[in-house]
Parts: structure tokens; C-alpha cells; sequence
């Protein structure tokens, strides 16, 4: 199985320089290493700060890191030829997170879907009329949608449309930051099932973003935890929600599924600022578990076995709580 | 007692397009001390509905056709201008979404929390300044954070200044609209715990307004679940989650994925909501319901009461 | 103070740039030569004043004599008046300065007071009437404004003074004009940014907590709303120089407007790039105060820095 996208140590800095001003740098990245197999769902989770946003900016190439490599089917992105380039681009989309900024409110619909086609130049009316109709109904827009406007449409179809637009191009990747964070909740289920539908049928790979890590869990093969960014836990989906080794992924988990105030805790700390990194883990500060290593002593990622990676010094000695349980069942019924 | 009574509101909502009938004929009670939820998609008129209690309608174009909200026993809705402002933050407060766009960026968080100290109570700059810092420490919030603009500190941080805020003046009924949808997930428990604690210490009624079943399940002894501006069910804690009638909730729970477990599929609800711009005769629900006949279609239901706490409008748990 | 040392360095490279562009624009705008002397001049006597003046010395070197001379604060001598430049700027100065400071309070108070109830009453006969007096002010160019002025207050109905500058009544029109010209632009634009603040959730949150409506509109919506209407400073400042121009020559105000509008017709090389030099001066000082402004204002900008 071959990768499509690969990052690799890849650290990126932001330099506030300048004249007559101390200069401060914030380091948002740090070190990070991942890969997504094509077919297959990576699986980004992490909350403000944790730099899922600019890792998916770099996939973008909407900025350059300021160490590490890009690879893009094995090639580095910085010298691809111009028609691998333009392929890049054709194969690489998005759908972002706010279905009410996300779409274009003078276009019609049938333009914003068109649209990416429209633009590489090489269809002709007639093709594009149907590729049109043809996602539309992939995706569950009536075909009668086409000629109106964003506006007299609910979010959970706005988001339908802005998937339409990103799939119309049979793209190899589509990243997804957070796409139903800002939907209802009647509604997520629908949008996750088709994307889930459509990577079944069209073999699509996903990097998928949230802070949701339920909503991660269910789309994706492979999960990378970010926190303050770095990777701190990595590994296969059944491995993380099941078997976790980090402390700050049993946070994540256990906020989710916490069912009694009382089992919450009234003080779990806040991430702390770029501009005042801790030494050692980022964690520490938060860390039930931390030690004097773990407030002098960077931890780095360790495979302990399977591909599961860790970046904690205590991975092996604690124990960890896991609530979450994998049921791949079909439900019986749908309401 | 009951702190809190709305009985029968129906308010129009004008816009740009047109009227809409946001709130349709809704009813419910909070009692003093208690938390009482209220459970909702975007567009059901839980955000509507807050306002009016608050008396921000007009501000809005917010029409109430009928109904009274009563507070104490004053009908809200008829209060004058003058009675309006000794309402607002001294018996009743909202506390809302988004803490960062909640204050004004201009001004230091000292500044807008004394301003909103000395608005209500006859006291000194100097007495003010204690209240604040005491407020303030009872949801650790540092001192040092005081002096800061809003822009300087995190989204946890400002919720917890907002709710010193609101607390500051000893409000009767707090009005909570989706405090925790903006933060982050770790820092989210963390709040409702702070809440929940100050809650019971300063003996308000709250009034927690959420999309989210599991921290509305956390929060509230008493829940309302409303669907496109009416109430749909009422009801304990244990009533919904153990014994959910109507099936709009009982959809809303499928879809929800409670126990976070993960599927294979997401239950889903089919549809979206109604359009408000019409006034609708029957279940707003029955469009996309499985259990709907054509009474459903044509006309409301009537409130089953199930046991003391819990009811339902449901035509088919009536018929039951 | 890093934030400041920055902006006054920025100033003079700014300076430095206008100074060359107006050099350059008015050295090819014509030979000064053919206004000073009669028509019937010889050529000698032409080529022996070119000299004199040195206007046959290349580009670069007259600009190089007017920096060395400027920094010393001799800004040369006038062609027409063969007055020194400094001198003949520094007497009409004040009374622009009087015009100019009267006309920017009077369009901060029409600014603040009626773009105000325009964005509380939005969509009213009162907002509708306050957008009309605005678009008119806008659209019509100042000498329009000035003659129908002094039509209908000085010739019909006789309540004002129509030219010179001896009294307090006869800044009124001037600065009364110049000020309503002005506040037209910076009018609408606190109305719409009002607007948009009094949407905002702080304000909606500043009356929920009880807060008094003089205080919400006063003190947060205003405040808020006033940074863009600081930051269109410069391009005020820009339309208060064109404008006082055409103002003091229509009411014969003596200021330096009259001066710039005669120095250019007579290519009167000198006092043009001395004038150019202390407005260009001013108008850094200008946009450096309302830098600063901003800053005091809102503490993101500060801290941004």
C-alpha cells in the first residue's frame, strides 16, 4: 500500500522579527511525522493549539514548513514538475468546517460544485452538466438545487454541497476540518454516513480533523493525537481508543464520555503558551501521572510494539482507562 | 416556588424575509435553586426564548402575540423600560456563547466588572474592587487576570470571568445559552463542574440552554426538549434517558451515540426541520415520523401527563 | 516607545519620497522663467535669470541645494514676491491652522453626535434625513457649497461676513463649510460601523447586565466604533488641505491655501516645495498623533506591536 501524503519531521516556526522589537518566535509544529495510506482514513485529533490547523495548511501547501519534507505519492513536493503540481492540486481538497463561510453566496449551486472543474479548463459544458447531476445525486442533493443560491439551504446541506464540490474531481485525498462540528446533531450522522459511503465505494483517502474523538474513531484507520503541536500518541484506531497509552488522550476520552459531574475534575489546567514554552513534556502541567522527567525531560515518540507510538516516559507503567468500545455492527433500523 | 413561569408564549420574529413563528404555544416552570435544561437544534427557538424571558425581545423584533412570562409572579413581557433595567443582571443574567466576543474588547476586564459591580449595588470603587477579587477567586480566576483585555486570555478563562460577572451581583435566574460549545472539550467538564458547585453556593435557579444531551444530562435536574418552537416533552433526568416518549427525543438520543461507543453507522434523523415561515397546524415533528397519522398532520396534540414531573405532546402517547 | 521610534522613522523616509515627487512634478510643470519676465525679454536675458536662479543646474543637484538649505531652515526665496519662502509661509500659517483646527471640531461633533443617532435610529425619517444632508455634502464639490453659502447667508439674508478674516463671525462660514464637508465622509462611516457594533454580543451582554443605555452607546458602542473613522485621518487631513484651498480663496481667508494656489500658477518654484515640505510635515505629525490615538484606544493594536 502505497502512501499519498507523507510528512516527515517536519517543524514549523513563526519569527516575530523586526525592527527595533525583540524578536519571539512560536514553534507550532514540532517534529511532526505522519502518513496516510491511500484508501484509508488518517485521523488528526486535537484541540486549539494543538496545530491540527496548520498541519492541514501545510498538506495544503498554503505554507512551507520550516523544516522537514512534504511527500506526495513518494515525490517531495518541492520538486515536483509543473503537471504533478497541477495533479497536486486537482487531487488534494478540502471541506472545511463552516458550512456559512465555506460556500461562495452569489453562486448558484450548480456553479460552486462545477466550479474546480471549471477551473483546470479541460471540460466542456456538456461533461461538466452531467458530472454535476451525478454528484449531486451521490451525495443526496436533489437535482433541482442547482439553481439556487447557499443562502436557502440548512447547514448539514450546505456541507453536502461543499462535499460535492471537493469530490466532483474524483480527488485522490480530501481533507475534512471538522466538517460536522457546526452541524446538529440529527444531522452529523447523516453527513459522517456519507462520507463513509463514499470512501466504501470510491477507494478516497481522508485525513480527517476534530476534537471529537468519537466522531474521529468512526471514520478513521489510522489516529494521530496532537497536543501543543507535536504528535503525542499515534497508531491504529483500535489501539488508541482501546489500548491508549497517554495520558492526555484518556483526558480527551474521558471529557467525552464522562456521565457524572463528579467523576469530572474542577481543575484540569488550561495549554500552556507559545510563547512561554514548559521544559520538558507540554503535558506536565495537566498530568496526573507527571513526574520530575516529565517536567526536565522532553519525551520523544516510541513505537511500543505494532506501529502504536507513544511520546510519554511513562508509557509502559501506567495504566490507562479505556470506555470506549468498537462495534462495527449495522444498526437494525434507522429512525 | 416557582421562580420562573412561561405560560403559553407564542412570538413571531421579524426578519428580512418575513414573519416567522418561532415560538408556538410554549409552557414550562423553574423552580428556585433548581437547573432546568432545555434541549434543542439550531432554529427550535431555545435562543428566542431566552430573550424573551430577559425581556430583550423588542430589541430584536421579537413579537410575543401571547402568553406571559412571569417572574415572581411580574409578567416580564409588561414591564416598563425602568423595570426593566433593575431586571436585567440584578435578578435575572444570561451568560453567553462566545466569552471572547461577550466583552468588549476595549476595556480592561477590572474596568467592565467593576462598571457592572457599582450598577447594582451603592458601593464604593474600593468596596467594588473586594467584591470583584472575591467573585472573581470563587471561580479561580487569579488577580492578575484582571488586569488584562480580553483578547489576552483564553476561552476557559473568560467563561469563568463572565460567569464572576453575572455572579457578582446575585441574580435570582441565570440563563446559560450553550456556555461550553465554544470551549474546548478539556476545558468544558472543568467549567460545568465550576457551575454547577456555584450554582447551589449562591442559590440561583439555572436555566442551561444546550444542543448537547450528554452535558444538559450533567447539568440538569429537570429537562424540556423543544423541536421548532414548541415544547415537545418535559420531564426528570431519569424520565428522558431511561423513559423517553415522544419521538423526536427518542431520535434525538439514537442519533446522539450516548454511550460513545463506535458504529459501523450513525443513527440519523431523516429530514430537516419545518420551515418556519408558515404557521403549522399539527406535530411539527410529524413530517418525519415514523409513528405519524393523518391527525398528527392536522392538528396539535394535546400534553399526556405521565407521572408528576414527566410530560409529553404526543398524539400517539395520548391515544395510548 | 519601540512602536514609536519605528513610526517616526517611517515618517521621514515619507517625507523624504513626497518632498521628490512634488520637486519632480513641479519642475516639469513649466518654466517659471516666462511668468517672471515680460513677453518682450531677450534671450540673454532669459538664459541670464535661468542662470541666476539655477534652473540649469541638472535635477539632482537643485534638489540637493533645497535638502541642504531646508535643513538649515532656509526654504529659498520667492520668485514673485523675493520675500524669503519661510517667512511669507510662517505669517499666513496661522490663520490655516485656525481654519483648519476649527473645521475638524466642528466635523468631530457633527461626526460624533449624528452618526450617533443615525445608527440608534436606523431606517427612520431621522436617519434618512441625516444619510440625504450627508450624500449632499459628499457629492457637491466645495466651491459649490461655498458660493450657495455665501449667497444665501451673506448677500440675502446678511448674517455673516463674506470675505476676510477679522472677526470670529467670519470663521463661521470657512470652518462651519470646510468642518460640514468633512464630517459628511467620516459621518456615514461611524453610522455603519456603529450599526455593526450595536449588533455585536457585548453590547447585547453590556445591556443584560443592567448596564444604562447612555452608558452602552457612550462608552462601549462609540468607542468601538470610532477606530476606523481615526484611521481615515490622513485622507481627512488630505481633504482639509484641498479643501481649505478652494475655502480660502472663496472667502479671501489669508492662510496658506491662497498662497499654494498662487505659487502654483506662477510656478514659483520655491515657495511651492517649501509649502509642500511643512504640510507634508504636518500631515506625518498628523497621522502619527492618530497612530497613537488608535493605539491609546484599542490595547489589541498596542499589544500587536
Amino acid at each position: 500500500m502505497s502512501n499519498v501524503i507523507e510528512l516527515k519531521n517536519v517543524d514549523k516556526s513563526y519569527t516575530n522579527s523586526g525592527f527595533l522589537k525583540k524578536t519571539t518566535c512560536a514553534h507550532i509544529l514540532k517534529n511532526i511525522s505522519l502518513q496516510v495510506e491511500k484508501g484509508t482514513t488518517l485521523g488528526l485529533v486535537g484541540e486549539s493549539g494543538s496545530g491540527k490547523t496548520t498541519t492541514t495548511r501545510m498538506i495544503l501547501r498554503q505554507e512551507k514548513p520550516t523544516n522537514g519534507e512534504l511527500f506526495y505519492e513518494g515525490k517531495n513536493v518541492e520538486e515536483l514538475t509543473k503537471e504533478v503540481e497541477e495533479e497536486y492540486r486537482n487531487n488534494v481538497q478540502v471541506v472545511f468546517q463552516n458550512p456559512y463561510s465555506s460556500l461562495n453566496p452569489k453562486m448558484r449551486v450548480g456553479e460552486i460544485i462545477a466550479e474546480p472543474l471549471v477551473i483546470t479548463g479541460k471540460y466542456n459544458k456538456e461533461e461538466i452538466k452531467k458530472r454535476v447531476r451525478s454528484i449531486m445525486e451521490k451525495v443526496g442533493l436533489a437535482q433541482d438545487y442547482v439553481e439556487r443560491f447557499p443562502s436557502e439551504f440548512s447547514g448539514g446541506q450546505r456541507q453536502r454541497i461543499a462535499i460535492a464540490r471537493a469530490l466532483i474531481q474524483n480527488p485522490q485525498l480530501v481533507i475534512l476540518d471538522e466538517p460536522v462540528s457546526a452541524l446538529d446533531v440529527s444531522v452529523r450522522g447523516q453527513i459522517m454516513n456519507l462520507l463513509k459511503r463514499v470512501q466504501e465505494k470510491n477507494k478516497t483517502t481522508y485525513i480527517f480533523i476534530s476534537h471529537d474523538i468519537a466522531t474521529v474513531g468512526f471514520l478513521s484507520d489510522t489516529i494521530a493525537v496532537m497536543y501543543f503541536g507535536t504528535i503525542v500518541e499515534y497508531g491504529k484506531t483500535e489501539d488508541i481508543l482501546e489500548n491508549l497509552r497517554h495520558p492526555y488522550t484518556e483526558m480527551l476520552i474521558s471529557s467525552d464520555s464522562v456521565r457524572n459531574l463528579s467523576e469530572a475534575e474542577e481543575e484540569s489546567g488550561e495549554i500552556p503558551s507559545h510563547y512561554d514554552e514548559p521544559k520538558g513534556c507540554p503535558f506536565a502541567g495537566r498530568c496526573k501521572y507527571a513526574t520530575d522527567e516529565c517536567r526536565n525531560v522532553t519525551p520523544q515518540l516510541k513505537d511500543i510494539g505494532d506501529g502504536h507510538k507513544v511520546a510519554c516516559h511513562n508509557a509502559e507503567s501506567i495504566t490507562l482507562k479505556s470506555v470506549v468500545k468498537i462495534n462495527r455492527r449495522k444498526p437494525e433500523y434507522q429512525i | 416556588m416557582n421562580i420562573l413561569e412561561v405560560k403559553n408564549l407564542v412570538s413571531q420574529l421579524n426578519t428580512e424575509d418575513g414573519v416567522l413563528h418561532i415560538i408556538n404555544d410554549v409552557s414550562f416552570a423553574v423552580k428556585e435553586d433548581e437547573c432546568f435544561g432545555i434541549i434543542g437544534e439550531s432554529g427550535c427557538g431555545k435562543t428566542m426564548t431566552s430573550m424573551s424571558i430577559l425581556g430583550y425581545s423588542d430589541r430584536i423584533g421579537l413579537k410575543a402575540v401571547s402568553g406571559e412570562i412571569l417572574f415572581k409572579g411580574e409578567d416580564v413581557l409588561k414591564f416598563s423600560k425602568k423595570r426593566l433595567r433593575e431586571y436585567n443582571g440584578k435578578e435575572a443574567a444570561i451568560i453567553l456563547q462566545d466569552p471572547m466576543q461577550a466583552l468588549d474588547p476595549l476595556f480592561t476586564i477590572k474596568d467592565q466588572m467593576i462598571e457592572t459591580i457599582r450598577r447594582h449595588q451603592k458601593v464604593s470603587k474600593k468596596e467594588a474592587e473586594k467584591i470583584m477579587i472575591e467573585t472573581a477567586e470563587s471561580l479561580s480566576v487569579a488577580k492578575e487576570k484582571l488586569n488584562c483585555y480580553p483578547h489576552q486570555l483564553s476561552g476557559g478563562m473568560l467563561q469563568r470571568i463572565v460567569g464572576a460577572m453575572v455572579l457578582s451581583c446575585r441574580p435570582k435566574l441565570i440563563i446559560a445559552d450553550e456556555p461550553t460549545t465554544a470551549l474546548d472539550v478539556t476545558i468544558q467538564l472543568q467549567y460545568l463542574k465550576l457551575l454547577k458547585r456555584l450554582q447551589k453556593e449562591y442559590h440561583t435557579a439555572l436555566i442551561f440552554i444546550s444542543h448537547d444531551i450528554k452535558v444538559i444530562s450533567m447539568m440538569c435536574d429537570r429537562i424540556a426538549v423543544m423541536y421548532a418552537g414548541e415544547i415537545v416533552e418535559t420531564g426528570t433526568r431519569d424520565d428522558l434517558f431511561y423513559h423517553p416518549k415522544h419521538p423526536y427525543t427518542q431520535a434525538l438520543f439514537k442519533a446522539t451515540n450516548i454511550d460513545g461507543n463506535i458504529r459501523e453507522r450513525y443513527e440519523t434523523i431523516d429530514g430537516a426541520p419545518p420551515n418556519l415561515k408558515e404557521e403549522i397546524a399539527g406535530c411539527p415533528f410529524a413530517e418525519r415520523c415514523q409513528y405519524a397519522t393523518d391527525a398528527c398532520i392536522s392538528g396539535k396534540p394535546e400534553v399526556v401527563k405521565i407521572n408528576d414531573e414527566h410530560t409529553v405532546k404526543c398524539r400517539r402517547i395520548a391515544d395510548e | 516607545m519601540r512602536y514609536l521610534a519605528k513610526k517616526i522613522i517611517e515618517a521621514l523616509i515619507t517625507i523624504f519620497i513626497v518632498t521628490i515627487i512634488v520637486f519632480l512634478a513641479i519642475h516639469s510643470s513649466g518654466d517659471p522663467i516666462n511668468s517672471l519676465l515680460p513677453d518682450s525679454a531677450t534671450e540673454a536675458q532669459r538664459q541670464e535669470l535661468t542662470e541666476k536662479l539655477g534652473l540649469d543646474r541638472p535635477l539632482v543637484e537643485q534638489y540637493g541645494r533645497f535638502v541642504k538649505d531646508a535643513l538649515s531652515g532656509d526654504l529659498g526665496t520667492s520668485y514673485t514676491s523675493k520675500r524669503p519662502v519661510l517667512e511669507m509661509i510662517a505669517e499666513k500659517l496661522p490663520y490655516t491652522f485656525e481654519l483648519a483646527l476649527v473645521a475638524i471640531i466642528i466635523a468631530f461633533i457633527v461626526t460624533i453626535i449624528f452618526g450617533s443617532l443615525a445608527a440608534i435610529w436606523k431606517n427612520t425619517i431621522l436617519d434618512r434625513i441625516i444619510l440625504a444632508i450627508a450624500a449632499f455634502f459628499k457629492a457637491s464639490p466645495i466651491f459649490f457649497i461655498a458660493i450657495l453659502a455665501v449667497q444665501l447667508l451673506g448677500v440675502k439674508l446678511r448674517v455673516l461676513p463674506v470675505a476676510g478674516a477679522g472677526t470670529p463671525l467670519h470663521l463661521v462660514m470657512p470652518a462651519g463649510l470646510l468642518g460640514l464637508a468633512i464630517a459628511s465622509d467620516m459621518t456615514t462611516l461611524l453610522r455603519s460601523n456603529m450599526i455593526a457594533v450595536l449588533e455585536s454580543d457585548f453590547i447585547k451582554f453590556g445591556r443584560l447586565r443592567g448596564l444604562p443605555e447612555y452608558k452602552v452607546i457612550l462608552k462601549h458602542a462609540l468607542r468601538n466604533s470610532f477606530s476606523s473613522v481615526l484611521a481615515l485621518s490622513s485622507f481627512i487631513f488630505a481633504s482639509l488641505i484641498s479643501g481649505s484651498i478652494v475655502v480660502e480663496t472663496i472667502f479671501a481667508w489669508p492662510g496658506v491655501g491662497i498662497l499654494s494656489y498662487n505659487s502654483v500658477i506662477s510656478r514659483d518654484f520655491p515657495v511651492v516645495q517649501g509649502i509642500v515640505l511643512i504640510l507634508s510635515i504636518l500631515t506625518i505629525l498628523l497621522s502619527f498623533t492618530m497612530d497613537a490615538l488608535l493605539a491609546m484606544l484599542d490595547p489589541r493594536i498596542r499589544k500587536s506591536v
